[in-house]
């Protein structure tokens, strides 16, 4: 009897340290992993979703964020893990753009209208109309020039702006579908640009003016956001149906690599220090994918956020100052008022 | 059996226990045909919801509070609720979206009234009365008419750009329950739960037929898949989806099904089923050819989420949506699920 207890108790123990050792392995602090939660930031009053994040490239820790359903933008101080303003009064802000030396902030209006505000007092410089969805805007630092993504149909186009002088540019490039997330290259002429209606990406030639399209691999839809490689000469978008993270070649056209990823996706942004893609979802989690070569890339994390959080920005380190970090906008739940979570990037 | 015996079994069981645990908290099935990725907190509501209406290209869910005499509007764009109305609800059972006329019905149980709101101001425009206990809406675009189960029981119908009832009820001699209207054909078919049938109206010739249940009834939701000419009916006692053929009323096939069940959806571009569960669960079928079923989810959700609707594509995502009640630790809320193929 005593040697089958003597079994017994040793066979318990061994299952129980091999529960808790696989429970561990388990758990979601990952010491080793890529991201880092090291700071939450309150935005209480703060209600509905969240769309795109700006950042200050001057002053490391400033953010502002498009509080989308709250009809605001949110001003945070990262470094001191405030909020430092709220800019109300923007009917559904999305895209935002933060013109540095100039020191603007450009901010969509869902609802027809680009808001220009000044950078230190916040105070509304002028309202540009549009009478169109004004979705997602650049800067472009060279030329001084807000890229304004607009409208649908045929009045769907990018425009531009002149950020010194707050005047629409005359130019403008069509695209004849709304266009969501793009990309400017800044060693050539083009613009990618997701045509989510025509499920299609569209690439322009700023000095032609020549618009050509390539299609999403068949039965892919629902293309959001996009990130640019450009020495690799590689472009990625995601798709919601199904979610996949595509890689395509900017030379050819061709499409590289389709990998399964996170779904409900609105944001992508491209690590060009570690070759990585972080790809935040409203399923809850951001997805991190290393790039091995310009071809082959794996996913190298899944780390666990809040359903609902679907929105992000990535602002890399400037020079040696600073982190690089990823920012999370995490709505309101019942009882729990919305955030901003700061993750700090690994080596 | 010994102590030392029982209290190596009860180690053992807490031990497999402290495994099942951890298994639910392990990343979510990469293969779930349906994805929780939004809840959109509806605050100050208490009570049960009922039957949602949706504007597909506003992108709003008009959510019916039972228990609250309200209904809410969520901006699921915004990801936020944008308006409460109360305008002498009694017990709202449902709300219907018109999309060409920019409104939306409310039906009451109290006094069987049917409150048409304009969609732009929300402002009251009329009142159509029926007799007692106005519940589940349905709308005939093409003719511009608004049909509401009623009482004990008749579907009447009402113009719904002049508000007028429209004489000549379609009597059903039960309080009708989820009721489609076929939209290649004349029939209107009816669940009477409290009888274990099915009426079968044609709108032309008024004839009215009869199907009994008799392998399960308490039959309260129902969808079509008109193309295949199949009918879905969620049973409560026994807990079974039933497939019947559309033209025939028989029982193509039966399977387990959702216990306290009210809203069932039918996605024609997957093939699939979603039926909630008052249990807590969304159950997921997916039909294999026109004869064959095969439950592929039972998606946990959260007790008494009852309600919901799918209407496709709305603001650039294929969404499900749940109404979940306030619980003791969280108040009311919409869920948004995205479906997966």
């Amino acid at each position: 009897m005593k040697a089958i207890r003597r079994i017994c108790i040793t066979v318990t123990g061994v299952l129980s340290f091999a529960l808790c050792v696989t429970a561990q392995e388990k758990a979601p602090a990952d010491e080793n992993g890529p991201l880092i939660l090291t700071a939450q930031v309150p935005l209480p009053g703060v209600h509905g979703r969240f769309d795109h994040f700006a950042f200050d490239p001057a002053e490391p820790g400033r953010i502002f964020i498009s509080a989308l359903g709250n009809n605001s933008v949110e001003v945070l101080n990262t470094v001191e893990g405030t909020e430092v303003h709220r800019i109300t009064g923007i009917p559904e802000p999305q895209g935002i753009a933060f013109a540095i030396g100039l020191n603007k902030l450009f901010v969509a209006s869902r609802k027809g209208k680009l808001y220009v505000y000044d950078g230190t007092d916040y105070k509304l410089i002028t309202a540009i109309d549009y009478n169109a969805d004004v979705d997602n805007l650049r800067y472009d630092v060279p030329t001084k020039r807000v890229y304004v993504g607009y409208g649908d149909e045929d009045k769907a186009a990018i425009g531009m702006v002149d950020a010194t002088t707050n005047q629409r540019l005359d130019e403008v490039y069509k695209t004849g579908a709304h266009p969501e997330s793009y990309q400017l290259e800044k060693s050539g002429p083009n613009i990618y640009v997701n045509l989510e209606d025509l499920k299609q990406i569209g690439v322009i030639d700023r000095t032609t003016k020549k618009l050509t399209k390539w299609d999403l691999p068949p039965k892919f839809e629902e293309n959001f956001p996009m990130a640019l490689d450009e020495p690799e000469h590689r472009l990625f978008i995601v798709t919601r149906t199904p979610p996949r993270l595509v890689v395509y070649d900017t030379n050819s056209g061709k499409t590289v690599a389709t990998l399964p990823c996170v779904a409900d996706v609105d944001d992508l942004y491209y690590d060009a220090n570690h070759k990585r893609l972080y790809i935040p979802g409203g399923q809850g989690f951001i997805d991190v994918f290393q790039e091995k070569d310009d071809d082959h890339y794996e996913r190298l994390a899944r780390i666990r956020t809040v359903i609902g959080a679907r929105t992000a920005g990535y602002a890399p380190r400037i020079g040696k100052k600073g982190q690089d970090r990823v920012y999370l906008a995490i709505p309101n739940t019942p009882g729990k008022e919305a955030a901003v979570w700061a993750y700090t990037v690994q080596e | 059996m010994n102590s030392f015996w029982r209290s190596w079994l009860a180690l053992s069981i807490l031990l497999s226990c402290v495994g099942a645990a951890a298994q639910e908290t392990l990343p979510i099935d990469e293969s779930a045909p349906l994805i929780l990725v939004r809840t959109i907190p509806i605050p100050g509501v208490d009570g049960r919801f009922d039957h949602p209406g949706v504007d597909i290209s506003g992108g709003r869910v008009f959510a019916p509070v039972y228990g609250n005499d309200s209904v809410e509007v969520v901006d699921v764009a915004r990801g936020r609720r944008i308006r409460s109305i109360q305008e002498g609800f009694i017990k709202p059972q449902m709300v219907l979206y018109l999309p060409d006329l920019n409104r939306f019905v409310v039906s009451n149980k109290g006094e069987g009234a049917c409150k048409i709101f304009d969609g732009e101001t929300y402002k009251l425009i009329d009142t159509v009365k029926f007799s007692d206990d106005a519940d589940q809406l349905r709308y005939d675009p093409v003719a511009k008419r608004v049909y509401v189960g009623y009482g004990d029981g008749a579907i009447g119908v009402f113009d719904a750009k002049t508000n007028k009832r429209i004489e000549g009820d379609f009597e059903v001699g039960a309080h009708p329950e989820s009721f489609q209207l076929e939209q290649k054909g004349s029939k209107i078919f009816v669940n009477l739960e409290s009888v274990n049938q099915i009426a079968v109206i044609d709108r032309n010739t008024r004839k009215v037929e009869k199907w009994k249940l008799e392998e399960a009834g308490t039959n309260f939701p129902m969808a079509l898949d008109e193309a295949h000419r199949r009918m879905f009916v969620g049973a409560r006692r026994p807990a079974r989806l039933l497939v019947l053929d559309m033209d025939t009323g028989k029982i193509i096939t039966s399977l387990p099904g959702a216990a306290d069940t009210d809203d069932m959806s039918f996605d024609a571009d997957r093939k699939r089923i979603y039926v909630a569960s008052g249990e807590g669960f969304i159950f997921v079928y997916q039909q294999i050819d026109p004869d064959r079923y095969k439950r592929i989810a039972k998606i946990p959700t959260a007790i008494g989420a009852r309600t919901s609707a799918y209407y496709g594509q709305v603001a650039k995502h294929n969404s499900l949506y749940l109404l979940v009640p306030a619980r003791a630790d969280r108040g009311a809320e919409l869920w948004v699920y995205e479906t997966r193929d």
